[in-house]
């Protein structure tokens, strides 16, 4: 028996030691100090690790300062719980890599197009791993446009990678993008927990993605948000995506990591409040397709945004068991615009088969309503919603039923594009084939605007759909109305 | 640009306002805002000026506070410097005050409350950004300061000194910005507040430079080269 327990025991060791010795950065001379600029010393680890065909580069507990981290082929960098990889200032002799040279930027915005100058990067890998219970930080990046050699603005940035999973890490003040994925095939994000000052994860033009068991909290821009920019220089598709089980909120900054969830800081810097979102667009050039969203928690934050307005096609999207609390725009808004930042002669996208059901919603902002909108000649086609509960905080008068949103088909999209809309549940318009289904909207605030604006919309069946009317006030504005049931 | 001054408080209007910047000192339990101090004494200095302080709170010390308006960009450049300065000095300011459409000049307060209602400050390290403006209009204002800054939010309605503005917190509906920086004698220090474009991107490293450069200009000029940067989308600063 004791022998058999002492080869139990080696065989214990053994295993332990493969699975994490590893590249020990400290081994490669990491100080982990706090002090140190350690990104030579992970950088030769990683280059070590590479030599030999792959491996995992490990980081013990310490803070480790660094500047750009080159990704390989078949790397994982392991941050055990206690290790901080975080970004260094830049100073006038040292900093992040350049940002390489892109022939495509004016199609989206600077951080979108390049990728180099990231605190972790990666172009064109395959098989990358970030795992561990460790933290990594923006700290020494920036969120705003400077162009100062040197300066970075994404934590990671992964361009035409194939095959990359990011497990069980923290990430903190993350610059623009806690994770720019553009044009990656099959990745998987899960139990990331994210507090940033700008985007959390922007899944740009990749395929094959699942997103599950992740925090994001992005009060100043989007929490989770899938894209198609023209980056790559070509027309691509973000499509089979999942994404489920997660929280999304915009409180103040840092306030979800350390569990206290402030909401002192309400405003956002585009002055539309706060963010930290789910969201489809803005870039969209190429399109969305074959998507679910699942098992989602919204909290003072805006609502579930759906945008394709550069030409892309955004179909057969399905979105289900969502709660949200406290949203400080739509809870749901829907947009198919003609802002065309996409190459000359793009045509208009489309939207259709969208499928939104089991959402509740408390306290919602009542300015906007649920939007959804396309543009004349451009129909949002074939939505579905049903089993939603919506409670609005109301308090609108009728002085505003009047009101005709204009249609700004280039604008940026958000709710606020149109101004307060006339009615106080839903603002349909260029919408073809729509059902609703057990939808019911109610007000903390008793609002004297109609429940629907409807202006050329074909086909629109509603069942059991109930909303409070004060006296005197009409259920629909119609206008260009066809095929319009509405069943109790 | 228009530059108010008034001591040591600063309104930039260009044409629209660009936030007001006031100046202060705390020591232990004292602080002091410098426009209150004993002595300020103010010179044009070529196209800016010079503010020699003194006052009970520095003891025999005096400190110097040179001001630069910039070239390339709305925004001006602050050069500290002092002698004789007392252990545990630190200098602090006030930034904020663009939620409104003309400079308002105050005898009693240079940066008021009213004026900082959904004021946005980003900050990074010892560099910062205030949005304000609409969203249909959204403006955006930056700032660098001394590599050890500590930065934090503030409450623009207790202002009653610098160490009560310091302390003041975050839960306000006039939300500004503090820094605080440790002043040792004989050391030289600097600040900047700038509207970005291609020719105005600032770090902390550059603005000797950038000092020294505009204090050498002896007459007002504009660089009408400066523009956004290229490729900043129409979209800029949209979420």
């Amino acid at each position: 028996m004791k022998k058999r327990s002492l080869i139990l025991i080696s065989a214990l060791i053994f295993i332990s030691s493969e699975v994490f010795a590893g590249f020990n950065v400290r081994d490669f001379g990491a100080k982990g100090d706090g002090k140190t600029i350690d990104s030579p010393a992970i950088n030769q680890a990683i280059d070590a690790a590479e030599a030999v065909g792959g491996g995992t580069v490990v980081f013990p507990a310490g803070k480790y300062r660094s500047y750009s981290i080159h990704l390989k082929d078949n790397i994982e960098l392991h941050l055990e719980n206690g290790a901080v990889l975080e970004a260094a200032q830049p100073t006038d002799k040292d900093g992040f890599d350049a940002p390489e040279t892109s022939e495509f930027t004016k199609f989206q915005d600077f951080g979108h197009s390049h990728f180099q100058n990231s605190l972790i990067w990666g172009i064109g890998l395959k098989n990358i791993r970030i795992t561990g219970f460790g933290t990594i930080s923006g700290y020494g990046l920036t969120r705003e446009e400077s162009r100062i050699i040197g300066v970075g603005n994404k934590t990671i940035a992964l361009r035409e990678c194939v095959n990359v999973d990011i497990k069980d890490v923290t990430l903190v003040h993350c610059g623009h993008f806690a994770l720019l994925a553009t044009g990656v095939e099959n990745m998987t994000l899960s139990n990331i927990k994210v507090d940033t000052n700008r985007d959390g994860f922007d899944i740009d033009c990749c395929r094959n993605v699942r997103v599950s068991d992740c925090s994001v909290n992005a009060p100043w821009d989007d929490a989770i948000v899938l894209k198609a920019s023209y980056a790559l220089g070509r027309f691509k598709d973000t499509e089979k995506v999942t994404i489920t089980n997660c929280f999304v909120s915009g409180y103040d900054q840092g306030s979800m990591l350390d569990g206290t969830f402030q909401t002192d800081e309400p405003q956002a810097p585009d002055q539309a409040y706060n963010t930290g979102r789910i969201k489809f667009g803005t870039e969209s050039s190429g399109g969305f397709k074959n998507i679910t969203i699942s098992n989602c928690v919204f909290e003072n934050c805006r609502g579930l945004a759906l945008e394709t307005v550069d030409g892309g096609v955004m179909e057969d999207i399905s979105i289900t068991n969502i709660t949200m609390r406290d949203i400080v725009n739509s809870p749901i808004f829907l947009r198919l615009g003609a802002r065309q930042r996409s190459p000359l002669g793009t045509p208009v996208g489309a939207m259709r088969r969208i499928d939104i059901s089991h959402v509740t919603c408390y306290d919602a902002d009542s300015r906007f309503g649920c939007v959804i909108s396309g543009i004349p000649g451009s129909s949002i086609e074939d939505v579905t919603m049903s089993d939603i509960r919506i409670v609005y905080k109301g308090g609108f008068s009728n002085e505003t039923a009047n009101i005709v949103p204009p249609e700004n088909l280039k604008q940026y999209p958000e709710p606020s594009m149109f101004g307060l809309i006339p009615s106080s549940g839903f603002f349909l318009r260029h919408v073809k084939n729509i059902v609703m289904r057990d939808v019911q909207v109610s007000f903390l605030k008793p609002d004297f605007r109609p429940t629907f604006y409807l202006e050329d919309v074909q086909g629109a069946e509603f069942l059991r759909v109930e909303a409070p009317l004060q006296n005197g006030v009409e259920r629909f504005i119609q206008k260009n109305v066809s095929g319009l049931k509405d069943l109790p | 640009m228009v530059l108010a001054q008034s001591g040591t408080d600063f309104g930039f209007f260009m044409p629209e306002t660009g936030g007001y910047l006031k100046a202060g000192l705390i020591l232990g339990e004292k602080s002091l805002w410098l426009n209150s101090a004993k002595s300020l004494q103010s010179k044009v200095m070529n196209r800016g000026w010079e503010i020699l302080v003194s006052d009970p709170i520095l003891g025999t010390g005096e400190l110097q506070v040179r001001v630069q308006p910039l070239t390339d960009c709305n925004g001006l450049v602050l050069q500290v410097t002092g002698k004789n300065l007392p252990e545990g000095l630190r200098f602090v300011w006030a930034y904020g005050g663009g939620a409104c459409d003309t400079l308002a000049l105050s005898k009693t307060q240079f940066l008021l409350p009213e004026q900082c209602r959904d004021n946005v400050f980003s900050r990074e390290i010892n560099a910062f950004t205030m949005y304000y403006g609409s969203t249909a209009k959204l403006k955006v204002m930056m700032g660098v300061s001394p590599l050890e800054t500590e930065l934090r939010l503030a409450d623009a309605r207790q202002m009653s000194s610098p160490l009560v503005y310091w302390n003041s917190g975050k839960k306000t509906d006039a939300p500004a910005l503090a820094g605080s920086n440790g002043l040792a004698s004989g050391e030289t220090y600097y600040y900047c507040i700038y509207r970005q474009n291609q020719l105005a991107d600032y770090n902390y490293y550059l603005l000797p430079a950038l000092f020294a450069k505009e204090a050498a200009l002896k007459t007002s000029t504009t660089n009408e080269k400066a523009k956004p940067h290229s490729d900043f989308g129409p979209d800029f600063h949209q979420q």
